[in-house]
C-alpha cells in the first residue's frame, strides 16, 4: 500500500509530463548558415533570422475546420492576395524532412513600403496545419539567400 | 486802254484785267469759278468806265478757251465746249469704270486725254473684303490662286501674311475679280465699299481749265505790258496761277492713280481637320469585390510579412 502510495506522484508526473511539454507539435527546421534562432513569440513555433532581416518561421495551427492541403493552401493564398500580395508563379510541391507533402508559393508585396519577397509553405496533417513562412527585403535577397530560405522550408521536421 | 481807277499797284492790275476782259467775247457760264485773286481783278475791271458791260465773272473765265486762248493741255476740247462738264456729260454717257483705267487707254494717251476720260466716267474707288474658307492644308494654295486671279486681271499683290492676302486690281475689273473669287471659294463674308470721287475730280478739272486760260491771258498781257510795274504785277500773278495749276494737277494725278486700281482683301481660313469621333461608351462599373469564404479563423489574417518581422521585446 505504501509502495503504491509512493508511486502515485510518479504516475501523475508521468501523465502530466506531455502537458507540461506543450499542447501541440513542435516542428523544427534546419537553421541555415548566417541565421540565428530568435524569439518565436506566441505566434510561431520556430523562428530564425539573419542580420539582414530575412526571417523564416513556422506556425502550427489546429486543423479546424478540418481541411486538406489544397484547402489550406488555397485559403491562405487567397487571403494574402486580397491584402495585395502578388503570386510569383504557380505553387510548387514540397516535401518535409519527415515526408509530409506540402505546397510552396512565392509572393511579392510592397505592403511595408518596400518590396518584399514572401514564401508560404503549407503542410497539413489530420490534426494540424503547419505554415512555414519566410520573408526578406527584395534588395538583400540574392540567389544564395533565396536558396537557403527554400532549403530551410524543405527541412522542416513536423514530428520533431 | 486806260482806266480811271486810282493809281498804284492795284490800279494798274485792274487796268490789266480790264484789257483782258475787253479783249474776250462773252461766253457761257461755267459751273466753277477761278481762284479768288483773278476773280477780284476781273471784277474791278468790269466796273471800269469804258469797259463793255460784263457778264458775271465766272462766265468770263469759262468763256476764255472758246475765245481762242489756246490751252496746251486741252487743244481740242475747249473750243467746242462752252461749259466743260455738261458738254462732256452729254457727249459721253457715263461709261463703266473699265473705260477709265489707264491700262485700257494705252501708253500713248496724254495727260489731258486722261483727264477727259476720267471725267467722263464715275470715278469710284473700290475696296472689297472677302472671307473665304478652304479645306485644311489648302490655305497657301488658295492665297496663291487669288494672287494669280489678280495678276490675270492686270493687278498685283499688295500684301500677304498668315492667311490674309491683299491684291490691287484695275477698277474696271474689280467686280469681275470679286466674282471669280466668289465662285472659286466658299465665301463666308463679303464687304464692298465704293467711294465716288467724281465731284471732286470734275471740280478740280474745271478749275484747272480756268487757271490755264488765265495764265494764257496773263502771258499775252505780259508781252504787251509797257511799264516795269505792270510787268512785275503780271509776273507775280503768273507765278501764283502756275502754283495753283501745279497743285491741282498733283491732286488730279493722285485721284487718277487712286481710282485706276482698287483693293481687294481676302482672308483665307482653313477648315479644321476632320477627326474621327468615337462615341464614349461608358465602361461598366467594376464589380464589387469577390466574396470569399469568411473563415472565422483569426490566425489566417495574421499570416504575412508583418507578423514575421515583429519580434517581441525581450524582458
Amino acid at each position: 500500500m505504501n509502495a503504491f502510495a509512493r508511486l502515485i506522484p510518479a504516475l501523475l508526473l508521468a501523465a502530466l509530463a506531455p502537458l507540461a511539454a506543450g499542447c501541440g507539435p513542435s516542428p523544427e527546421a534546419q537553421v541555415p548558415a548566417g541565421f540565428a534562432v530568435i524569439d518565436a513569440g506566441e505566434e510561431f513555433a520556430f523562428r530564425t533570422a539573419n542580420s539582414d532581416g530575412v526571417v523564416v518561421a513556422v506556425r502550427t495551427e489546429e486543423n479546424r475546420p478540418a481541411g486538406d492541403l489544397a484547402f489550406w493552401a488555397s485559403a491562405l493564398g487567397k487571403r494574402l492576395e486580397r491584402r495585395g500580395y502578388a503570386r510569383e508563379g504557380a505553387s510548387r510541391a514540397v516535401e518535409s524532412k519527415d515526408g509530409a507533402k506540402g505546397l510552396l508559393t512565392t509572393f511579392t508585396t510592397s505592403a511595408p513600403g518596400r518590396s518584399h519577397v514572401y514564401w508560404l509553405g503549407v503542410y497539413v496533417t489530420a490534426d494540424d496545419v503547419f505554415v512555414v513562412e519566410a520573408t526578406g527585403d527584395a534588395e538583400v535577397l540574392d540567389a544564395t539567400t533565396r536558396a537557403k530560405v527554400e532549403a530551410t522550408i524543405a527541412s522542416i521536421d513536423l514530428d520533431a | 486802254m486806260r482806266t480811271l481807277h486810282p493809281v498804284g499797284r492795284f490800279g494798274r492790275f485792274a487796268s490789266i484785267a480790264a484789257l483782258l476782259a475787253a479783249s474776250l467775247p462773252l461766253g457761257a457760264c461755267s459751273a466753277s469759278l477761278p481762284s479768288a485773286a483773278p476773280l477780284a481783278a476781273l471784277d474791278v475791271a468790269r466796273e471800269a468806265p469804258g469797259a463793255p458791260p460784263a457778264p458775271p465773272s465766272g462766265a468770263m473765265i469759262a468763256s476764255a478757251p472758246s475765245a481762242g486762248a489756246q490751252d496746251e493741255a486741252r487743244p481740242s476740247a475747249a473750243p467746242s465746249q462752252p461749259s466743260l462738264q455738261p458738254a462732256r456729260s452729254a457727249a459721253q454717257p457715263p461709261a463703266p469704270a473699265a473705260a477709265v483705267a489707264p491700262a485700257a487707254r494705252g501708253a500713248k494717251a496724254s495727260p489731258a486725254a486722261d483727264d477727259r476720260d476720267i471725267a467722263a466716267a464715275p470715278l469710284i474707288v473700290y475696296q472689297g473684303e472677302l472671307a473665304v474658307r478652304v479645306e485644311a492644308g489648302k490655305g497657301p494654295a488658295a492665297v496663291d490662286s487669288i494672287v494669280a486671279l489678280a495678276e490675270a486681271a492686270g493687278g498685283h499683290l499688295a500684301g500677304r501674311d498668315e492667311g490674309r492676302v491683299v491684291v490691287k486690281v484695275p477698277s474696271r475689273r474689280f467686280r469681275e475679280t470679286m466674282s471669280q473669287v466668289d465662285a472659286g471659294f466658299e465665301v463666308e463674308r463679303r464687304n464692298v465699299k465704293a467711294e465716288d470721287v467724281s465731284a471732286e475730280f470734275h471740280d478740280l478739272e474745271v478749275r484747272l481749265e480756268n487757271l490755264r486760260a488765265t495764265r494764257k491771258r496773263l502771258e499775252q498781257f505780259l508781252e504787251k505790258s509797257g511799264t516795269l510795274a505792270d510787268t512785275l504785277a503780271v509776273e507775280r500773278e503768273l507765278e501764283r496761277v502756275a502754283g495753283e495749276i501745279d497743285r491741282i494737277q498733283g491732286r488730279l494725278r493722285f485721284l487718277r492713280a487712286h481710282t485706276s486700281m482698287s483693293t481687294l482683301t481676302v482672308q483665307v481660313t482653313e477648315k479644321a481637320k476632320p477627326s474621327t469621333v468615337v462615341a464614349a461608351t461608358p465602361s461598366p462599373a467594376p464589380p464589387p469585390p469577390r466574396r470569399d469564404l469568411a473563415l472565422p479563423i483569426g490566425w489566417v489574417d495574421r499570416v504575412g510579412v508583418d507578423a514575421l518581422l515583429q519580434v517581441p521585446a525581450e524582458d
